[in-house]
């Protein structure tokens, strides 16, 4: 399982889904393209083993939109406990966290 | 804020009285140097006790040393405990100021004070630096603030509920609708209202 620090090897600050949300950089959209590509295959769900590991101990900031599109985007393939299973969250803080399982519960935003 | 005021009273009496029987605990040591060293101090004072009196005197001082001890002991977790809990409290007032602060920064978005996208754009940055202002202070004070997992999410439901609305944080101007900004709205305040009655209870209950 490949283990990903995205604070680093990302960004630290993580609030944009896509271009078009404020400056656009770094955006949700962006990431899951380059390192949950994979996953977007609806025969890789559900997975028997955990695909990445997320480490967010160097991300600064973590907003709702850019969750949403990295996570909550999988929930037409599997339900929140499954995402959860195969991208597993490291280093994070409790705030965080509710941020990502709210985003997933709730569904994803956009069409 | 009573029963506190209530047991700080209590604790100083304990303290009072402590300070009593280590007196009297005191003036049976030295009574007992005036039998054996007729020291100078003790013929100044004149201290003379029976058998009996010597005897209550070493209950009332141990109980004063033992009493004493508990008293500095729990008044100081008690001082701790009330200087964390007014951390605390502010800490949440300054939660709650920061949500209406962007209640009224909403409020202009929805009610379209916004007099160009410049303008719109700048609000919503406001409404970031806001929220992420809340969540990275959250995330530093969790533990003296004591969150539950509910109370934690009611917070993030905000933002989330914010981040969702078209009309409050995506859309351009031109295609504001106001039909579903009033649904927005309602979402909203659901979610606000939810997030103020969290800090409002917690800081009630320090």
């Amino acid at each position: 399982m490949q283990v990903l620090d995205v604070g680093i090897e990302f960004a630290p600050s993580l609030t944009n889904r896509d271009d078009h949300q404020r400056d656009g950089r770094h955006s949700g959209v962006e990431f899951r393209e380059r390192y949950l590509k994979d996953l977007e295959n609806e025969n890789n769900w559900p997975g028997d083993a955990p695909f990445i590991a997320l480490d967010f101990s160097h991300v600064k900031r973590l907003g709702p939109s850019w969750s949403n599109e990295v996570f909550a985007y999988f929930t037409k393939f599997a339900n929140p406990e499954e995402i959860l299973r195969q991208i597993k969250l490291v280093n994070i803080s409790r705030v965080k966290e509710s941020i990502i399982r709210k985003e997933i519960e709730t569904g994803y935003s956009r069409k | 804020m009573t029963d506190r005021k209530h047991l700080n009273i209590f604790f100083e009496a304990i303290g009072i009285f402590t300070c009593l029987m280590f007196s009297i605990f005191i003036i049976y040591i030295l009574s007992f140097y005036e039998q054996t060293n007729k020291h100078l101090f003790l013929q100044l004072f004149e201290v003379k006790l029976l058998d009996w009196q010597r005897f209550l005197t070493i209950i009332y001082g141990a109980a004063g040393l033992i009493l004493g001890f508990f008293f500095f002991k729990t008044k100081n977790s008690i001082d701790e405990t009330n200087s964390k809990n007014e951390r605390a409290r502010s800490l949440l007032e300054l939660i709650h100021t920061d949500l209406m602060s962007a209640d009224a920064t909403i409020e202009k978005i929805l009610n379209m004070k916004a007099k160009n996208s410049t303008e719109l754009n700048s609000m919503r940055n406001d409404l970031d630096k806001i929220y992420y202002g809340i969540y990275s202070f959250l995330d530093c004070v969790e533990e003296l603030v004591e969150v539950t997992e509910d109370e934690r999410n009611n917070l993030v439901d905000v933002f989330s509920c914010v981040s969702r609305s078209e009309n409050i944080y995506n859309i351009s101007l031109p295609e504001f609708n106001q039909d579903d900004a009033n649904d927005e709205r309602f979402n909203y305040y659901a979610t606000l209202e939810t997030a103020r009655a969290t800090c409002i209870k917690k800081i009630g209950a320090l």
